[in-house]
């Protein structure tokens, strides 16, 4: 009975409202990341940690996130949500470019501890991190926004 | 309008009666200790006393004085401000700010009162050291030169008597007058002049600097001066231009720091300093001392030096941070004198370069003994070439010189499919060979007896070089292990730290990090398209584990023009670890220059002094920060480069960039401080210090500007260029550096009079001219003929060669032989040759009957004309004609007559200026090498691209656009 209880729920409540959720949460994840990302720049920046280390902990995050967010571009584009996905599109555009650009490397990632230090490329991780966590934190907003569309639509 | 006025205003002062503040401006920069209070005197915040005197305005004296006593100039104080730092935001003709503080945010009010007649204006000392000071101020001004621009033509003759009025009827000498568009009317008719003109703005003296007169470049065929060219000094007061360091071992692109990053973007130039910190130096110019406490900033951590200031007996002020720190117990105590407040016998105070030997608190471990491994290459080539015979000989001549006390420790290892260990333990015999040869996951057979104490096992190793020459007489492998090889010695000298040589023959394709043949180059140069990225990131790993553990790989690379040996890519080893690269590409046993230059740079290698376990870091004053780093290091955080090794054939730059602006100080200072373990096992610190003043008037940057620096920041920025983006895009930056920056200034200063022609101020004419020889340079030249590895060669060496090698290795020089004379060559003793007079690289300066001889940087060519009188044969080379001279001549005889003695002494005042050997090369004009000289000649149309007159032309309809 509980079983019927839970799957009538999720009936209920219907497909849109559990992408958005799914989505919702990896959006969370990103974002937490890009926080991450930016403690670690501004750690560098001020000495706190050396290149070999921070290249190593944000190369490590790299493939995830890029993965994450290409898994929720698909996810939005399979179901159909064509603004999301066109709002997500660009970005993973941006990711893709990123990577096929990476300096010379055999390991995964794109920062090579032998040029993190100049100041050209510091400043672009910054401005880099900054502009990707204002853009998880509006996609966040959205899939947000649209979670409870998808709620109050299935609840009325 | 402005340009064609009489310099005056800015010279005025100096010939009038002794107003405090005039005379005192234009005094000498007196000596240290005779005139001036010691600097421990000084510490007493000015205004208006201390040791704030105004620097001296040698330009003031030398531009023109009109004679004393013109009744309608304008008041001294406005003339003794253009050649000061100007006030922050101060334009006006304010009275000078005398007491101007050194670092210290000047009040926001401009007119300081001015010194009182009597005080430490000095104002009573006689006018006869005037010309002491013109004599030296040659070498000595950036803003403030004599009349001489200083990039230009000879000092003017020493004048000792003659009032300077006299002396210099017009503000410029006779060999600059064709060089400047601008020329002065006669100097009678300076004080009409005067009396007609309204006094001039500051901005408007500040044209009149001998740097800023501007030059037509199109209408100046002679632009190169004939002397060497010099770096000019910075503008700073008398007392510390004389403490400042050498500008061969620190120097800035800018004798003037923009007070602000715009200002910086609007002169489109770079901002950089160039280091060589650990130049063999002699004790005068870099004292050792042992100072009992080590006085540095509290809060950043700077080195005291000669440019902090003492804001009262016990307190001074940093000049990094500004803040004030405690002045030591006892600092004040000279032991001399037995006098208190007197700190003159402090020699941190008096040398911009000084080293301290570190206590303890210095060391994260005992001081590492001076540890040398050396990986050898023995595939086929090697021992072909007889590289291995070479080697063995060179390190047993030197072996007893290598640096190091007892606790010095050698190890080797040759490697071709296989790596081949050395068991040198003394208690054997023999030495041991043991061979491994699953490269898979290399285990190390008697980790200890590998690397050995040298005294202990020194038998050994001489055993052991005697025979390895002769163990792979019949290898016939091409296979090279030398990724295998390097992580092997990694792992051995981990605990210690020191220094792995590698010789490489081939290219190293077995094993781990092994490399493919790439396709030749030759199409990607055609379209631009030319990069010279490594192509796998398996050496940088290995410099990076090495830098960590305190080991620095140094390359020797032997291969011939046409093998392909991937030197982007396995450079990469020392460029990280601090490591010096050398390639030969010509190198065989049978051939005897490339023999001759292996064995010397091997042994100045093996010999030469050697830093361990260091790091540098560079301080800047707040607001400025280092942006780019230029050399090889591994930057471990934004002011501090780790140098497992520091070797004294290394020079270091950084780009600047400008975050807040600078316009509270009215100096910057920079400090470079080298931590290492000297091979005596002592801890050391090497303090190197720089200061400039900062100026908001684009006229004084302008004047400030140091080419030479430039050009050296210029080529590097060009390689990391070629580096990251592609050749095509290196060279383009280049060339609109010209364009910008002719731009810039025409924009900035120029008067519109000017502004429709091609010109630049006397500080940068050159730019055009070297920006040419940057792009025919082997690192930069579209040239097919050159593959990639000589061009990653040359790439490498711009990265790394101290500023002044690099210049020659950038512009060679040429000197005529056939006209030396004991008048420009030899010095007033009679025995010191100074510099003959450098010819610009045209074969219009060629003749048909004379011999040049040109230093390249790499090495030295004799060119012979075709009509050289036999006379002039027989003197130089002591054959009887023309024809006699042998197609390979690769050393001169020396005659028994005076031109023989000048040239070789010439040529070996070069060689013994130069940290590598120099090769010479007599080349006929008919001769088949005669290419190899021509192609030198940038100003013409070489197979490198265009002549220096296409590319000012290209330049122009470009501007005019």
């Amino acid at each position: 009975i509980e079983y019927n209880n839970l799957t009538n729920c999720v009936k209920m409540l219907g497909a849109d409202f559990f992408v958005f959720l799914l989505v919702m949460v990896i959006a969370i994840g990103l974002l937490f990341m890009m926080v991450w990302h930016l403690i670690m720049v501004d750690e560098l920046k001020n000495d706190y940690r050396n290149p070999v280390d921070f290249s190593s902990n944000l190369n490590m995050l790299i493939l995830p996130e890029y993965g994450l967010h290409v898994f929720i571009t698909l996810l939005l584009l399979g179901f159909g949500y064509w603004f999301t996905f066109a709002w997500n599109a660009p970005l993973v555009g941006y990711h893709v470019w990123r990577y096929l650009k990476r300096p010379t490397m055999s390991g995964i990632g794109v920062y090579d501890p032998t040029v993190v230090m100049n100041r050209t490329n510091l400043t672009f991780y910054s401005r880099e991190g900054f502009i990707k966590l204002g853009f998880y934190v509006i996609s966040f907003l959205i899939y947000l926004y649209n979670m409870m569309v998808a709620l109050v639509v299935a609840l009325t | 309008v402005q340009s064609t006025l009489p310099p005056h205003p800015s010279s005025v002062q100096s010939t009038l009666p002794p107003h405090p503040s005039s005379v005192q401006s234009t005094l000498p920069p007196p000596p240290i200790g005779q005139s001036f209070p010691p600097p421990g005197g000084h510490s007493h915040p000015p205004p208006p006393g201390g040791h704030s005197l105004p620097p001296p305005p040698a330009g003031g004296q030398s531009i023109l004085p009109p004679p004393p006593g013109s009744q309608s100039l304008p008041p001294p104080p406005a003339g003794g401000q253009s050649m000061l730092p100007p006030p922050p935001g101060g334009q006006s003709i304010l009275p000078p700010p005398p007491g101007a503080q050194l670092f210290h945010p000047p009040p926001a009010g401009q007119s300081f009162p001015l010194p009182p007649p009597g005080g430490q204006s000095s104002g009573a000392r006689p006018m006869t050291q005037g010309p002491q000071y013109t004599s030296s101020g040659g070498m000595t001004s950036g803003l403030v030169g004599p009349p001489t621009m200083s990039l230009v033509g000879p000092p003017p003759p020493s004048h000792s008597q003659a009032p300077l009025a006299q002396r210099y009827p017009h503000s410029v000498p006779p060999g600059t007058s064709e060089v400047s568009t601008t020329n002065y009317p006669p100097g009678s008719q300076y004080p009409s002049y005067g009396q007609t003109q309204p006094p001039l703005t500051l901005m408007q003296k500040q044209l009149q600097l001998p740097e800023l007169q501007p030059v037509n470049l199109l209408e100046n065929r002679n632009i190169l001066p004939t002397q060497p060219l010099e770096h000019p000094l910075p503008s700073l007061p008398g007392h510390l231009v004389s403490r400042g360091p050498d500008p061969g071992v620190f120097c800035c692109s800018m004798n003037s720091i923009p007070a602000t990053s715009s200002l910086l973007n609007k002169m489109k130039l770079p901002l950089a300093i160039h280091i060589h910190p650990f130049k063999d130096s002699k004790a005068k110019s870099c004292p050792v001392i042992n100072p009992s406490v080590i006085v540095r900033c509290r809060v950043c951590r700077a080195y005291i030096n000669p440019y902090v200031s003492f804001t009262d007996a016990r307190h001074w002020r940093c000049n990094m941070c500004f803040r004030t720190n405690i002045v030591p117990e006892d600092y004040d105590y000279n032991p001399h004198s037995g006098k208190r407040g007197d700190r003159s016998h402090h020699t941190e105070l008096k040398h911009s370069s000084v080293e301290y030997i570190a206590p303890s608190e210095y060391m994260v471990r005992p001081p590492q003994p001076s540890v040398y491994f050396f990986i050898i290459d023995v595939s086929y080539p090697a021992v072909e070439s007889g590289l291995l015979g070479v080697f063995c000989r060179t390190l047993l001549d030197n072996l007893s010189r290598l640096p190091g006390d007892g606790r010095t420790m050698v190890g080797f290892l040759t490697y071709d499919h296989a790596l081949h260990f050395y068991n040198l333990k003394s208690s054997q015999t023999q030495p041991q060979m043991l061979v491994v040869s699953d490269l898979s996951d290399v285990f190390i057979p008697s980790p200890h007896s590998l690397l050995v104490n040298l005294r202990e096992s020194k038998e050994l190793v001489k055993n052991l070089l005697e025979d390895l020459p002769k163990m792979f007489t019949d290898q016939r492998g091409i296979q090279s292990a030398l990724g295998a090889a390097l992580q092997v010695a990694e792992k051995l000298l981990h605990p210690i730290g020191g220094r792995i040589t590698v010789l490489q023959s081939t290219l190293p394709n077995y094993g781990p990090g092994a490399l493919k043949m790439k396709e030749t180059s030759t199409s990607a140069l055609k379209k631009d398209q030319l990069s010279t990225s490594a192509s796998t990131d398996f050496y940088k790993k290995i410099a990076l584990e090495c830098s960590a553990q305190q080991i620095a790989v140094d390359l020797f690379v032997f291969s011939n023009p046409t093998q392909f040996i991937d030197l982007a890519t396995i450079s990469t080893v020392a460029k990280y670890s601090s490591g010096q690269i050398h390639y030969y590409p010509d190198f065989h046993h049978t051939k005897e220059i490339p023999t001759k230059r292996v064995e010397r740079d091997l042994k100045r290698y093996l010999t030469r002094n050697i830093g361990f376990e260091s790091v540098m870091r560079i301080r800047c004053t707040e607001g400025l920060s280092l942006h780019t780093f230029h050399g090889n290091f591994f930057v471990r955080s934004t002011d501090l480069l780790s140098l497992p090794n520091v070797n004294p054939d290394h020079g270091y730059c950084m780009n600047l960039a400008i975050d807040e602006s600078l316009k509270d100080y009215s100096m910057v200072c920079f400090q470079a401080a080298l931590l290492y373990t000297s091979y005596r096992g002592e801890r050391r610190i090497r303090v190197h210090s720089l200061c400039l003043p900062v100026s908001d008037q684009l006229p004084q940057l302008y004047a400030g500007i140091n080419l030479l620096a430039t050009t050296a920041v210029l080529a590097k920025m060009g390689v990391d260029r070629v580096t990251t983006a592609t050749l095509g895009d290196a060279r383009d930056a280049l060339l609109n550096t010209v364009q910008d920056a002719t731009k810039a200034y025409r924009s900035n200063i120029a008067s519109s009079m000017q502004a429709s022609q091609f010109t630049l101020p006397s500080s940068l004419k050159l730019l055009p001219l070297f920006c040419l020889s940057l792009l025919k340079h082997p690192a930069f030249t579209l040239n097919a003929g050159i593959s990639i590895d000589p061009r990653v060669q040359a790439m490498n060496l711009i990265l790394t060669l101290p500023l002044n090698y690099l210049l020659v290795n950038i512009y060679p020089r040429l000197y005529a032989l056939h006209t030396l004379s004991d008048k420009d060559t030899l010095d007033r003793e009679g025995e010191d040759i100074v510099s003959p007079p450098v010819l610009q690289l045209s074969a219009e300066k060629l003749s048909r009957n004379g011999v040049f001889l040109m230093d390249y940087g790499k090495g030295m060519y004799i060119w012979v004309g075709k009509e050289t009188p036999p006379p002039t044969i027989k003197q130089i080379f002591g054959l009887l004609h023309f024809g006699a001279i042998p197609e390979l001549m690769c050393e001169i005889p020396l005659q028994d007559n005076p031109l023989s003695k000048l040239i070789k002494m010439l040529i070996y005042q070069i060689r013994s200026s130069r940290q590598h050997f120099m090769p010479l090369q007599v080349i006929r004009e008919d001769g088949p090498q005669r290419l190899l000289f021509i192609n030198y000649l940038l100003e013409d149309k070489t197979e490198d691209g265009t002549s220096y007159y296409e590319l000012l032309s290209h330049v122009a309809r470009q501007l005019n656009k």
